[in-house]
């Protein structure tokens, strides 16, 4: 009897550890300009995400300053002016992917939406956006865009380069997550 | 002489224009100082790095036992998560779990999804 629960609690407990899919290499990017000479676009490779296989619960965590500009004097000014990331230095995403199932999954990207709470400088903002996931090699891929609006979360955009920025952000996020241990 | 006069004044001016361009250009386009370059505000070992309370964004140079090895990352201490340059990846390969290193790298700050201090853009230094 002892032994018979000794290996239910051992299978529930690697079950448990298997159900959770993580990266810290998350590539999350954002393009923020109209057509212009330099465009304002920025790449974020240890943006880190979290997702709960069994209840389709995912979990984004990115520093901003880790945002890495072609122009440092871009990046200074996007951590200074417009974020404010010494004051707010996280952005974070949590939320439930739908109708999540790792058994219908395969190595094709399948639709799903994701229901979630977006926290840019503190302000939280509900969004639904929707992704592409496919099996791979020990864990799952996740790609999304989307876009937000930049005064949804009190970015001010000053009016000298207010033709030059746009109102509205696109975010790309590519994470491949494997098997939390 | 007029003309002269005039052309003296006009070159000069595209002088001074090109100049302040050089200038706004240089300045706008300024390379990142490379974390080598940069003055670590803080040099020690894991507890005193935790204790430290060392602000975000800082250069820090830590020696400490790798714990943990993943594909592209290090873990220090089981506490800190290393990432590195691409350029140091042929020096990072060489490290082993349990080997005693000294690095520098930028402070990202703690990541509460994993629990843990987060160091990016890391380079290896000679323990002498």
């Amino acid at each position: 009897m002892r032994f018979k629960f000794l290996f239910y609690f051992l299978f529930l407990t690697t079950l448990a550890s298997a159900q959770k899919y993580a990266t810290r290499s998350g590539k999350t990017s954002f393009i923020g300009s109209e057509e212009t000479f330099e465009q304002i676009k920025a790449v974020n490779n240890v943006s880190t995400a979290i997702v709960d296989s069994s209840s389709g619960d995912i979990a984004i965590l990115l520093f901003i300053s880790a945002f890495d500009f072609e122009i440092s004097l871009m990046q200074e000014h996007f951590n200074e002016n417009y974020m404010d990331s010494s004051k707010y230095p996280k952005a974070t995403f949590s939320g439930n992917i739908q109708n999540l199932s790792l058994e219908e999954l395969s190595e094709v990207e399948k639709e799903h939406k994701i229901i979630g709470v977006l926290t840019i400088r503190g302000i939280k903002k509900s969004v639904t956006i929707n992704c592409d996931l496919k099996k791979i090699i020990n864990g799952l891929s996740m790609k999304t865009n989307f876009s937000v609006l930049a005064s949804d979360f009190d970015i001010k955009i000053p009016k000298v380069v207010r033709n030059k920025i746009s109102k509205e952000i696109n975010i790309t996020a590519e994470y491949d997550l494997f098997e939390k241990l | 002489m007029i003309f002269l006069k005039n052309y003296k004044y006009a070159l000069s001016l595209l002088g001074v224009l090109m100049i302040s361009s050089w200038l706004i250009i240089s300045y706008a386009y300024k390379k990142e100082v490379p974390v080598s370059e940069k003055v670590a505000v803080f040099s020690g070992g894991i507890s005193e790095f935790i204790n430290a309370n060392v602000s975000e964004n800082s250069v820090v140079v830590l020696k400490a036992s790798v714990t943990a090895q993943r594909s592209e990352e290090l873990e220090l201490g089981s506490v800190i998560s290393v990432q590195y340059l691409e350029s140091e990846r042929e020096n990072f390969s060489a490290v082993k779990k349990g080997d005693l290193i000294l690095l520098k790298g930028i402070y990202l700050g703690y990541d509460d999804l994993f629990e843990e201090y987060k160091l990016i853009n890391c380079i290896l230094l000679d323990d002498e």
